[in-house]
């Protein structure tokens, strides 16, 4: 593992557990909470409302709501978000991609719509080391922009007013998300590893036996 | 952060007024039938492969009399600029008196692969150019290039300075290589030659990965929000559902073109460089000696302002102008507030010019 790679989230968790001290975690334990029940509030509501709708509003509306328990996910899954590369570059096709990519729904339907149409060999994308090495390191790009989110909307959220709203909460959200991303994907590093990750897709489609 | 900052009693009053807002969401879009785009009424007056050539009807004739062809970019669909009546620059601007034409490029297929730049401007857009100055006995009309369009319709003029009468360039990047360029720093390292000659033509689906990733979490809980907020407003819902169905409309692109303006343009620099090449003819912004408005957006997160307004240095022209938009890359063309601004201050800005 290179030494830009996020640390074992287990590893980060223990690290800054100071000896006597359980604030952190308790914070980390109640702050999980508290997001798991806005969560929870959000699919019961979109449960008992979705039935019947029609299919132009439904769509739109599952994908935005999936997105953004999603990133409330993020926000109380502190250290947890990140998943290292290493465990997710065989996963690119399935839910590696999708845990990681999860707050970025539209990144991952337009990645998987233009996937398709590049149509790499399906077993070719499990066996080639170079891509495998690739796509792990565009998905651990999203996993440390994760992490990075996760820490702001903590500490965002911790010093929020507890009768925050749904507008509230997606404003802030917003607010983190935005900011972080651009930050994030602004990096020379960034824009590296997504081209090298397109380049090796392409060779993989170039490599490709005509049926 | 404790327990207490789970949901409260705001919470319960926002669902309970999503839930009303999805019933009539659901009951207005039953009455949404045929969502139709670009409905400002035209005629197709001359095409060339898959490339028209419209020409917009007017209801009187025209208080600007040299008429102005409107060069879309290849890489979207050019309805964005007639969404709907009320969010329509090309209405804007036939109500400030212009005499509009566009160059619609169509739906790129296998027979257009070895398209490049040299059949975009000296085949389709010179041949349409030919056709608007013989028909009005003009000698040149005036270009409105949009985006990758204004590239092109710079390129145009360059080569061709006597057959532009004036030019303007909204949301047009110039120098592909500043340092805000998210979209030119991301290509960078891209292979495009693998990208072509694995592919042919390059899928819409790429390009719209690329464009969904520069700013995607504005399509999160923003889209989500964005969707219950304007579900009991008939005219917005509208209007969304337009947005989206342009959003998902990304032609494919020719590849030899897409090959060409991705190296010499996104990698290379070579037009603000002054190294452009096309069909072996040297290109030189130098030579762009009409009057020229460059229209561009504060907040675009695609061409950033500095993109576009570096033309500013090269360009020939002594007649050079600007005017900012406080706005995006789509909110120049859509927003309330341009159907005010921006195409009234264009037609007066021809108008003066028209002589």
């Amino acid at each position: 593992m290179s030494s830009d790679e996020p640390a074992h989230p287990a590893a980060v968790g223990e690290a800054s557990r100071k000896p006597g001290t359980t604030r952190e975690s308790d914070d980390s334990e109640a702050a999980g909470e508290a997001l798991a029940a806005w969560c929870a509030v959000l699919d019961e509501w979109w449960r008992e409302q979705s039935g019947g709708l029609p299919a132009e509003i439904k769509r739109p509306m599952e994908a935005a709501i999936g997105q953004f328990t999603a990133l409330l996910a993020l926000a109380g899954a502190g250290p947890a978000a990140a998943t290292p590369p290493a465990e997710v570059s065989s996963e690119m096709s399935d839910t590696g991609a999708d845990r990681i990519l999860g707050p970025w729904q539209p990144v991952l339907d337009a990645l998987r719509r233009c996937q398709a149409t590049i149509d790499p060999d399906p077993e070719a994308l499990v066996r080639n080391q170079e891509y495998a090495a690739a796509a792990g390191a565009y998905l651990g790009e999203f996993a440390r922009l994760n992490l990075e989110i996760s820490r702001r909307l903590r500490e965002k959220l911790a010093a929020t007013d507890s009768g925050t709203g749904f507008t509230g909460l997606e404003r802030l959200i917003l607010e983190q998300a935005e900011e972080a991303y651009l930050e994030h994907v602004s990096r020379d590093e960034f824009a590296r590893r997504q081209a090298e990750f397109i380049n090796a897709l392409l060779r993989l489609s170039s490599a490709r036996e005509p049926s | 952060m404790t327990a207490s900052h789970g949901p409260g009693g705001d919470v319960l009053r926002d669902l309970d007024v999503f839930g009303r807002k999805l019933e009539t969401g659901a009951s207005l879009l039953a009455r949404l039938k045929d969502l139709e785009v670009g409905t400002t009424p035209k005629t197709a007056v001359a095409s060339t492969d898959k490339a028209t050539l419209y020409r917009y009807r007017r209801e009187s004739p025209p208080t600007v009399p040299v008429p102005v062809l409107i060069v879309y970019a290849l890489v979207n669909r050019p309805y964005m600029i007639d969404l709907e009546p009320k969010r329509s620059t090309v209405r804007r601007l036939l109500d400030a008196g212009l005499d509009v034409y566009l160059i619609d490029w169509g739906y790129p297929d296998a027979d257009d692969r070895s398209l490049t730049l040299d059949d975009y401007l000296n085949r389709y857009l010179d041949g349409f150019v030919e056709e608007i100055r013989s028909a009005h006995g003009i000698e040149a009309p005036s270009l409105l290039g949009i985006c990758q369009g204004g590239t092109l319709s710079l390129c145009y003029a360059a080569m061709n300075p006597k057959k532009v009468k004036n030019l303007v360039t909204m949301v047009t990047p110039v120098d592909f290589h500043t340092s805000d360029n998210l979209l030119s720093k991301w290509i960078r390292d891209v292979d495009i030659d693998l990208l072509v000659d694995t592919l042919g033509n390059v899928p819409g689906e790429f390009l719209n990965w690329i464009f969904v990733s520069l700013k995607p979490a504005r399509q999160i809980g923003g889209k989500l929000f964005d969707i219950l907020d304007l579900l009991d407003d008939e005219e917005r819902l509208g209007t969304y559902f337009r947005m989206e169905k342009w959003i998902n409309d990304s032609p494919v692109q020719a590849g030899e073109a897409f090959r060409e303006f991705g190296k010499a343009f996104f990698q290379e620099n070579r037009l603000v460089r002054g190294t452009l090449r096309i069909a072996e003819r040297g290109l030189d912004l130098g030579d762009v000696t009409m009057p020229v408005l460059n229209v561009y957006a504060t907040m675009d997160h695609i061409v950033p302002p500095a993109a576009a307004r570096a033309l500013a240095g090269p360009v020939g022209t002594k007649d050079y102008s600007e005017l900012a938009f406080d706005g995006g890359h789509i909110g120049i063309y859509v927003s309330a507030r341009a159907q005010t601004v921006v195409a009234p201050r264009i037609a007066d800005w021809l108008r003066q010019r028209d002589t």
